[in-house]
């Protein structure tokens, strides 16, 4: 038990809004007891809110009477948990080889400069994250980028401006 | 039971055990990181790989248990090839700064790279490298040392029970750590940097200190609770620098608390006292041992002279090891005042059990049982129900006080009360307190790691402590200091040496043995008050 974890996730309330506080706890308390339940439990909270800071695996380790130790292994080592916020839309460069030669890099290069944020990150509108994969099956088409669902093939330059209006048109940030 | 066959030779295991136990009962080594008698099998670390008949490929020793008929070779060339490929793997990341590490010494991963490993690395690329953290009171992590054994997160899970340490990361990037904000402060937590094999759980307090061949171990028992931990004093130039747990079935398992293990800053402390002292004038002033036997004898004599033995008492405290109780009951005996023995009772605290069963004791003090079986030895019936009682000890005229480190600040006041009130207060203890500061006369004591004999815990196990060096400027040997005052008082005792004492509690207590019969690991005394034993 972590005696010496007295926070519970709260005090940094603010990051999510309550409903999502509570549709988390709903989410524990389903699986609480049930063994194996941790990964389940931890895949449906980050559908709730998009990422598993630290105030939410002490709110998971807490509500599920698990070490925290624990959540934070399982956390880091599946690379779908995530630690840092994601973008409403994912972004993913492929530097996969065949890409690479193509020109990958530059796409890439290009596409940190327009978002604003390298690799791992996400912009402070939380519209977009940005990622690297290493070949995608597309090799064909390269360079290749994927943003969610979607693959964009024989990406240049010139072409990733078109791109990311398309998205950033789909979702209107808060301010519109 | 399963007869089983290694190198050759034939032994017949235990039943459940595994091949790792049977090799180490016939004194043949197989190697091991994650394996720990204290601990659940993990079987991850894959040094022990032995070789097994009919088995294809090499089965883990610590997790393979012994079947009848069972054939295994641990020296072949595959078993050698096995062990070489496991330390090279360890090594791909590994810093191999044993130059600056505490471990180095008593490093598995330096002794096993010695005597299994290549001497070679082929890995050319860059090495992950980490930073050092400070993860709890006395615990720095240095994660890029680590072998990825899980010792501490076993150790964490199933000893203390507090689980702050965890695997993180994946793949090459598999770290040992805490999670943010968390500390691994629990009382248990200095056993993590023993198990580590390597050097990456050290603790602060030993740190860059001293290389460890330069010290020696002397086996004693923790002082700081009625468990008495069975350890290891590790000391240099007559200073203490850690403390291990020594492994004892009987009383610790293989662990000790953290304040055990620093409970012997004590020892070195600048409040020791290391000369014999005697009021001129109301002030306490240096003397020589000879002249403060000859007076303190003489005002005792002087006071049963003029008052009777009866305006004697004597109080030992619970911290004085059985030897030095028995010369100090047969003084008391001598004359005549055993109605007025008292035992200075053990600072209370906190009764803190774990999750693995270990216990610190809420008695802090190492040998009140002890105490108590002999003070009762000797004291009449009707007058053991008052044996703790130190207020009956109001108007005495005499007191000799046998305080040791006692340091429960609510009795040392109540007796320094008495003995400012007294006409002669001997006091005899290792530290200065406001008890000393009360006395007519002060005799100047050796600590817990400094003396001979032994000390019963509160389930009755006798353990033997020795010294590690002798007590610091001119203080002495408690025991020899009660035999001195009783000679000088014209009452010399039926024994001269610790030894013999031992053997003389052996012959009168019931359940007791003397000191070179209890062994490593204590004597269970079978008609103890409370029986079994804490596991560990
Ligand atoms: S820190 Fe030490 S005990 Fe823990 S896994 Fe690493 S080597 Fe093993
Ligand atoms: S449990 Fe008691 S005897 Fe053991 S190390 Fe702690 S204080 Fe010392
Ligand atoms: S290398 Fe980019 S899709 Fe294969
Ligand atoms: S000691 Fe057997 S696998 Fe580690």
């Amino acid at each position: 038990m972590n005696r010496e974890c007295t926070c519970e996730g709260k005090g940094v309330n603010d990051e999510f809004t309550a409903e999502q506080w509570k549709l988390v706890d709903d989410v524990v308390r389903k699986y609480r007891g049930k063994p194996g339940a941790l990964i389940p439990v931890l895949e449906e909270v980050q559908s709730i809110t998009g990422y598993l800071p630290e105030s939410m695996q002490r709110r998971v380790a807490k509500g599920l009477g698990i070490p925290l130790s624990q959540v934070y292994g399982v956390v880091t080592f599946y690379s779908f948990f995530t630690m840092t916020p994601r973008g409403k839309h994912q972004v993913r460069v492929c530097l996969g080889t065949a890409c690479h030669v193509r020109g990958a890099k530059r796409v890439l290069e290009e596409m940190e400069r327009k978002l604003g944020i390298e690799p791992g990150g996400c912009t402070d509108d939380r519209q977009f994250s940005l990622d690297l994969v290493r070949c995608v099956g597309a090799c064909g088409l390269g360079p290749v980028v994927v943003v969610d669902e979607e693959t964009h093939k024989q990406v240049k330059v010139a072409k990733l401006d078109a791109i990311v209006d398309k998205y950033r048109a789909e979702s209107p940030t808060a301010e519109e | 039971m399963p007869v089983i066959r290694i190198d050759q030779r034939e032994i017949e295991a235990d039943e459940g055990t595994t091949i790792m136990q049977a090799a180490d009962k016939l004194g043949i080594f197989i190697p091991r990181y994650c394996y720990h008698p204290g601990l659940s099998i993990a079987g991850c670390c894959r040094i022990c790989g032995v070789e097994v008949e009919d088995s294809p490929k090499l089965l883990m020793a610590c997790a393979t248990p012994v079947k009848e008929g069972m054939v295994v070779r641990t020296d072949t060339e595959r078993v050698k090839m096995g062990q070489r490929a496991v330390e090279e793997f360890l090594l791909l990341n590994h810093p191999l700064d044993c130059p600056v590490c505490d471990q180095a010494g008593e490093c598995v991963l330096q002794d096993y790279s010695f005597t299994y490993g290549f001497g070679e690395s082929r890995f050319r690329e860059q090495k992950i490298k980490q930073r050092k953290k400070d993860v709890g009171r006395d615990l720095l992590l240095y994660a890029d040392r680590c072998i990825m054994c899980t010792r501490c997160v076993r150790f964490a899970h199933e000893v203390s029970g507090h689980d702050q340490v965890g695997v993180f990361n994946r793949g090459a990037h598999t770290e040992i750590g805490v999670f943010p904000g968390i500390r691994i402060d629990d009382l248990l937590a200095g056993n993590i940097a023993d198990i580590c094999p390597v050097g990456a759980f050290l603790s602060k307090d030993f740190l860059f200190k001293r290389r460890v061949w330069e010290l020696k171990s002397t086996k004693s028992v923790c002082p700081a609770c009625s468990v008495g931990c069975s350890v290891l004093l590790d000391h240099a130039d007559g200073r203490i620098h850690r403390l291990r747990p020594r492994h004892n079935p009987n009383v610790n398992g293989h662990w000790m608390c953290d304040i055990g293990r620093m409970d012997y800053k004590m020892v070195g402390s600048a409040d020791r006292l290391k000369k014999p002292l005697a009021r001129k004038n109301g002030m306490l002033e240096e003397i020589s041992w000879s002249d403060v036997i000859a007076y303190a004898s003489g005002r005792i004599r002087q006071i049963i002279t003029r008052h009777g033995a009866d305006a004697l008492a004597f109080v030992i405290s619970s911290d004085a090891t059985n030897e030095e109780a028995l010369t100090f009951a047969k003084l008391a005996e001598k004359t005549g005042s055993l109605q007025n023995l008292r035992l200075l009772s053990g600072k209370r605290g906190e009764r803190i059990e774990f999750a693995g069963g270990f216990v610190i004791e809420s008695d802090r003090s190492p040998n009140e049982h002890g105490v108590l079986d002999v003070l009762k030895e000797f004291m009449p019936r009707e007058s053991q129900e008052r044996v703790t009682d130190l207020g009956s000890l109001a108007g005495k005229r005499g007191l000799y006080i046998f305080c040791g480190s006692h340091s429960d600040r609510g009795s040392i006041q109540l007796l320094a009360r008495a003995a400012a009130a007294a006409d002669f207060a001997l006091v005899h203890g290792n530290v200065s307190s406001p008890l000393t500061e009360a006395a007519t006369m002060v005799l100047p004591g050796a600590a817990y790691a400094e003396k001979e004999g032994t000390y019963t815990n509160l389930r009755g196990v006798i353990q033997r402590i020795h010294p590690a060096f002798d007590p610091p400027g001119d203080a002495g040997h408690d025991f020899d200091i009660v035999l001195q005052i009783a000679g000088a008082i014209g009452n010399s005792l039926p024994f001269q040496t610790v030894a013999a004492a031992s053997a003389e509690l052996a012959r009168r207590l019931r359940g007791y043995v003397s000191m070179e019969q209890t062994g490593d690991t204590g004597w269970v005394n079978p008609y103890s008050r409370v029986a079994g034993a804490t596991k560990g």
